[in-house]
């Protein structure tokens, strides 16, 4: 019996709350995130037999070093390994959640979108085709309305699938309902910025990659990404090489 | 190795910025919105143009120049209807539970002695009191705590950080700074508890302490008792100026303090950008809401339980011990024996229940007596008393019909025994003359009490703010909860033994007769300031994360009450000033300082409107 | 205050008027967080009222409504939409 661990993050008003609860119901507690004063909610539930763990992180409209919420979330998800990051977007707000997204996909664990309050966005005339998102972004991409506990099932499937690989690599596909098969052919997401920018990160790569003990524990793009945007606490991850 | 990687950045990172004139990071979250944007216009498709409409229409009256505050009020109001007054009217129904228990651990302890408790009872039951008496709001916070989540839910709390956002920023507040504020009580009371857990939402570091830190300054519930009594006493005319004074002048001094401490203490500690989404208004569900209320209510409960404990314990020997000494002991064992003799005098020897009251006998039937009196107390329904005659009579059938008055009926015949009635009506008697001795070994204990000893000590000095050493002992043992401020002015203010039951007011009427009504407003004014109760101090020193801002928030108010209460009752002397004129001239001295305080500007760099 | 020529910035904008993101000329914390809520250049961004005080301000991009402080409005310099 196997215990996975998965982060459940998102932008505030994304009702990441709501899925959460609706998918560890009364299985919940509080704690305290070590030495600050910011509460973790942490549930679980069962799912064939294993124990799957949620973490509730705050919840960021970004993950940049400017706020001790977005250093809580980061610091999660660069240290504590989850095996797999359940992303809350807002579907009536999908563009400005991506933002989120795409810095989620660059630490490199792999993820589940789960696309949430798809009722309000019918309400405001949105009509959203889920597997459109999923062949750009390479993940499962689970349509979700949390106030009516829809898509509950679902999300235990792409998260189940996901942890065993199957939904990033192409090796072999459940066939759940997040893609129906779309996601096996892609490669990992990545965001094209620029041919400046890239460059010098594909400079900045190479010179993380020739120090194993950083670039095992950080995806190397995502840390060149982070050093070239001068971020404080990258700077000091890579100063105390690779200790928290 | 690893300051290569650092270097080669560095490197990097200059070179970019020379070529490309701009920064990474704009670029960076350009492209990032630039995908975003493409993936939108693949995978979305608007069928109408329906955006949020309802919600703009809402804010357009919500944020109104006019009638968003109209509604904001309109709103606090309500938040103060539904959970300060409908809550008390719940808490008349839960506290005979929580009595209910008390009794119950009550008739579990060692019975009461007939003047002298054993501690085994006395101390037990006094941290019992003491925690039902914080228990007791817990109906209130519950609809406090599902009223703020449906705020927060539905969208409004958005609304009421981006209304308030200006005025609380020339006092160093933040928007969001609004809600703490008012759980812990604006105008009406409040309670800092839930005030300071709230303070959790406010994302900058500075604004976060600030607001913590006045909280308890605000109008807490528990204050409202030695308000009540004081301003009956000396303001029985002006009740409601005086009461809105007391109501606004927190709000006042709250704000000051809060624009020093930004200017001062907390001058370096972070800010945080503003940028706040208002989010589109959607109906809570019940469910969310029911599941954060009783989540925090239940964080509330275990958390404060057991400190309240420990420092009522604490509170309890220092107001007990050391004792009233085996001499004073003797002393009034020997009244009480005296009065017994009589007792048994006035039965009359040949009396047949003379017998069983002997020695233990007379202990025992006490103590059946104030049973059967509670008992009753508790039974509102007929069927309720005849189930409470049923279970005494059980219990014994003599005592029973003392209690009776000697009136009784068996098996539907009516007995009239004169013995049994003589005995009762003796017992009364003793009944009073044994509370009375009660109340007097209470008070010489709190007096001669470490508590005591300080409250007398410090008299000299606090005699310019107007407070006698009794006031001192209610203030001191006010620490462990605010009500118990009235209560403990009770034990030290007895009736005369043989006088009629007065109230407290009058009782403390007759013994201060120097007392004037600025001794009373000194005294609230000192009350208004008073330090955070433990369970709140608890609240800040978790939400803070430091012991050192606890302290502080005990100690500066102190301060702050101290000189308010000596400046007023001195000054208001010594310039021959009334009650009611001494509190003008303060609100107005205040107010002044408080306005003079918000115009200084603040440190922010970026800030040119302030 | 400004000199007559400076750039136009979102503090400029009167309510119920759009206008075009030019650029973020603030840094720092406030910079980025007006980066990441969506003020990119290009972006079209409407004024939609003030506060009773007039701080802070209620703008409409990307389809949500954001409010920040007029301080933090001269750090977006803006166009005519």
């Amino acid at each position: 019996m196997k215990e996975i661990i998965v982060a459940v993050a998102g932008q505030p008003n994304s009702g990441k709350s709501t899925i959460f609860n609706m998918l560890t119901g009364a299985r919940q507690h509080v704690a305290n995130y070590p030495g600050v004063t910011v509460e973790k909610k942490i549930g679980r539930y069962t799912y064939k037999g294993d124990t799957v763990v949620l973490v509730d992180l705050p919840g960021t409209y970004s993950l940049t070093s400017y706020s001790q919420e977005e250093k809580i979330a980061r610091d999660f998800l660069l240290h504590e390994k989850p095996a797999v990051v359940l992303n809350i977007v807002d579907a009536a707000n999908l563009e400005r959640n991506l933002y989120l997204t795409f810095q989620l996909q660059e630490m490199g664990i792999p993820m589940v979108v789960a696309l949430n309050m798809m009722d309000v966005a019918k309400d405001r005339g949105l009509s959203i085709n889920t597997n459109t998102v999923n062949e750009f972004l390479g993940v499962a991409v689970i349509p979700t309305v949390g106030k009516k506990n829809r898509g509950a099932g679902d999300i235990k499937d792409a998260i189940f699938g996901t942890y065993r690989g199957d939904c990033v690599q192409a090796t072999a596909c459940v066939g759940c309902a997040a893609c129906s098969g779309a996601t096996q052919k892609k490669r990992p997401f990545k965001i094209d910025y620029g041919n400046d920018l890239e460059s010098a990160i594909a400079s900045l790569e190479a010179k993380i990659l020739e120090d194993p003990r950083i670039s095992s524990l950080y995806s190397p793009r995502w840390l060149a990404v982070k050093l070239m945007e001068n971020d404080s606490e990258a700077r000091r991850l890579v100063k105390k090489g690779g200790d928290r | 190795m690893v300051t290569d990687i650092l270097t080669h950045a560095d490197g990097e990172r200059k070179k970019f910025i020379a070529e490309c004139k701009t920064t990474p990071e704009k670029v960076v979250a350009r492209k990032r919105y630039e995908t975003a944007e493409k993936i939108v216009e693949s995978s979305v498709r608007q069928e109408k143009k329906n955006l949020r409409t309802l919600t703009d229409k809402i804010d357009r009256v919500v944020c109104h120049k006019i009638f968003g505050p109209v509604v904001l009020l309109a709103i606090i109001f309500l938040f103060y209807e539904l959970s300060i007054v409908q809550g008390y009217k719940i808490t008349a129904y839960t506290w005979p539970f929580l009595a209910a228990v008390r009794n119950i651990i009550a008739s579990v302890l060692p019975s009461p002695g007939f003047i002298f408790d054993p501690l085994l009872r006395a101390i037990p039951l006094g941290v019992v009191d003491g925690i039902i008496a914080v228990f007791n709001y817990i109906p209130i916070f519950l609809i406090l705590f599902a009223l703020i989540a449906i705020m927060e839910d539905s969208g409004y709390m958005a609304r009421v950080s981006f209304l308030l956002d200006r005025i609380f920023r020339y006092f160093g507040l933040h928007g969001q700074s609004a809600l703490p504020m008012i759980l812990s009580g604006v105008f009406v009371g409040g309670c800092a508890i839930p005030g300071v857990m709230a303070c959790r939402i406010i994302k900058d570091e500075k604004a976060k302490l600030a607001t913590m830190l006045i909280c308890p300054l605000m109008n807490c519930m528990a204050k409202i008792p030695l308000y009540i009594l004081l301003v009956g006493m000396f303001f029985a005319a002006h009740k409601g100026i005086v009461m809105f004074f007391i109501s606004t002048i927190t709000l006042i001094v709250a704000l000051a303090v809060a624009k020093i401490l930004s200017l001062t203490m907390l001058r370096h500690a972070e800010t945080a950008p503003f940028v706040l989404e208002m989010p589109t208004y959607h109906l809570p569900t019940v469910k969310g809401v029911l599941r954060r209320c009783l989540e925090r209510t239940w964080v509330f409960a275990r958390k404060i339980t057991t400190i309240v404990a420990v420092v009522v314990l604490i509170i309890y020997v220092l107001m007990t011990f050391p004792g009233i000494g085996s001499d004073r002991e003797g002393f009034y064992s020997e009244q009480a024996n005296r009065h017994t003799a009589a007792f048994f005098t006035a039965i009359g020897e040949n009396n047949p229940y003379a017998n069983l009251l002997e020695g233990q006998g007379l202990h025992a039937f006490a103590n059946y007596y104030d049973d059967y009196r509670q008992a009753k107390m508790g039974a509102t329904s007929t069927n309720k008393k005849a189930a409470v005659d049923e279970k005494f009579r059980a219990r014994n059938d003599s005592f029973f019909k003392i209690v009776k008055r000697g009136r009784y009926t068996v098996d539907g015949t009516t007995f009239k025994d004169r013995d049994a009635l003589k005995v009762n009506k003796a017992y009364k008697k003793l009944n009073r003359e044994r509370n009375t001795i009660r109340r007097e070994i209470k008070e010489e204990t709190i007096i001669g009490s470490v508590m005591g000893r300080i409250g007398r000590a410090m008299e000299p000095v606090t005699r310019h703010a107007g407070f006698n050493w009794r006031v001192n002992i209610a203030l001191i043992g006010a620490f462990a909860a605010k009500e118990n401020s009235v209560a403990t002015l009770g034990s030290l203010y007895q009736a005369e033994p043989g006088g009629e039951e007065k109230a407290l007011e009058e009782r403390m009427k007759e013994k201060e007769k120097g007392w004037t009504p600025l001794h009373a407003l000194a005294l609230i004014l000192f009350m208004t300031m008073y330090p955070p109760c433990i369970p709140t101090l608890l609240m800040i020193r978790l939400e803070s994360g430091s012991t050192k801002w606890a302290l502080f928030a005990t100690l500066y108010p102190i301060v702050l009450g101290s000189l308010f209460a000596v400046v007023v009752f001195t000054g208001g002397t010594l310039l021959e000033l009334n009650g009611i004129q001494a509190m003008i001239v303060f609100y107005i001295c205040a107010l002044a300082v408080t306005a003079g305080l918000g115009c200084i500007k603040n440190a922010d760099p970026l800030d040119e409107y302030s | 205050m400004k000199e007559k020529n400076a750039a136009m910035t979102l503090d400029d904008i009167k309510p119920g008027c759009e206008c075009r993101v030019v650029d973020v000329t603030v840094d720092g914390a406030t910079g980025q967080r007006l980066m990441d809520m969506g003020f990119i250049p290009g972006t079209k961004v409407k004024v939609v009222f003030n506060a009773p005080l007039v701080d802070p301000v209620d703008l409409q991009l990307r389809g949500y409504h954001v409010g920040i402080r007029h301080s933090e409005a001269t750090g977006v310099e803006v166009e005519e939409a």
